[in-house]
């Protein structure tokens, strides 16, 4: 029955492969004939077995060796970030402590103006 | 799918695949048993000797290997991604190889040699060089066309998959493959 099922299967494609020009079917044959399957040496296939076996070995180092370079990254990061807030705060911190002694500044001449017009008031009033 | 389909007696390649990519060495070497044959096939008639097809296979391996835990599975083969693989390093190799390798003989053919008559199979045997040395003429993807065609036996569906194109164009493709083999071979 699968005999049946695949012959089935692969009617249509033949019926198409037999509507090729005999020159392109003669073509297809020389192909088939050519194109052969070739069979690795077995030496080769073991060897290269052994060659992925020791790179596999190898691997976890690499992995950390990249694992110590993505944490020596993500440090100079935090670092960088730290470094910047650091220097944003003091920068921040600067303007502050100004602003508030021109304030207290300010508030300083506006007594002593205050002061200054008492007296010149007191003064006239005197006369 | 015929491609996804194990040896046998193992697991379905997306089952390796997982544990290959976690690093199971072992995974990775079943993997390895079942595909080393298709890409020294492919890889093989790419290049048109041994020594070349056996560096090139191990590179593919050895890339595919180093990139497993990249493999993201979009509904294609494994094997389409190892013939990708392969396939830019053939590219890469023919690249820096301008000259022409020739195929030696004692190489490609291991046919029946009938010793009692010699000159039938050296005939036999020049009208394959002919035939491949053509091929190797051809744009690298009716190449492996005709590679996954004849030497892996895959149909046209499989081909598309591998090759990321549809059924129809590789019907397309193929007949239009024939049609300059023709014209090549009248030339």
């Amino acid at each position: 029955m699968k005999i049946i099922d695949s012959l089935r299967e692969r009617l249509p494609r033949l019926q198409k492969e037999a509507a090729l020009p005999p020159d392109l079917l003669a073509i297809e044959a020389r192909l088939e004939s050519a194109l052969t399957p070739i069979t690795p040496r077995p030496e080769f296939v073991h060897s290269l077995q052994n060659r992925l076996r020791q790179a596999s070995l190898s691997r976890p180092q690499q992995t950390t060796a990249l694992a110590r370079l993505e944490m020596d990254k993500r440090r100079n990061i935090l670092l960088g970030t730290a470094g910047f807030l650091g220097v944003s705060i003091l920068i921040l911190s600067s303007f502050r402590i100004a602003l508030t002694l021109l304030g207290a500044l300010g508030i300083l001449y506006q007594t002593n103006q205050q002061l200054r017009q008492k007296k010149s008031s007191s003064v006239l009033n005197s006369f | 799918m015929l491609i996804e389909k194990s040896n046998g007696h193992d697991a379905p390649d997306k089952v390796i695949l997982k544990r290959a990519a976690q690093g199971d060495e072992d995974a990775f070497g079943a993997l390895y048993q079942r595909y080393v044959g298709r890409i020294y096939n492919y890889v093989y008639y790419r290049t048109g000797n041994q020594h070349d097809a056996e560096d090139l296979t191990a590179r593919v391996f050895l890339r595919a290997m180093r990139h497993i835990h990249n493999y993201q599975d979009r509904g294609v083969p494994f094997s389409a991604w190892l013939y990708r693989i392969a396939h830019n390093l053939v590219a890469n190799w023919h690249r820096d190889n301008s000259r022409r390798q020739e195929i030696s003989l004692d190489d490609v053919y291991v046919v029946n040699h009938s010793p009692e008559h010699p000159e039938a199979a050296l005939l036999q045997s020049e009208e394959r060089e002919a035939l491949l040395e053509v091929i190797r003429q051809l744009p690298p993807e009716r190449q492996q066309l005709l590679i996954l065609k004849f030497v892996e036996h895959l149909s046209n569906a499989e081909i598309g998959q591998v090759m990321g194109r549809t059924e129809g164009a590789i019907k397309s493709l193929y007949h239009r493959t024939l049609l300059s083999l023709r014209d090549k071979m009248h030339s």
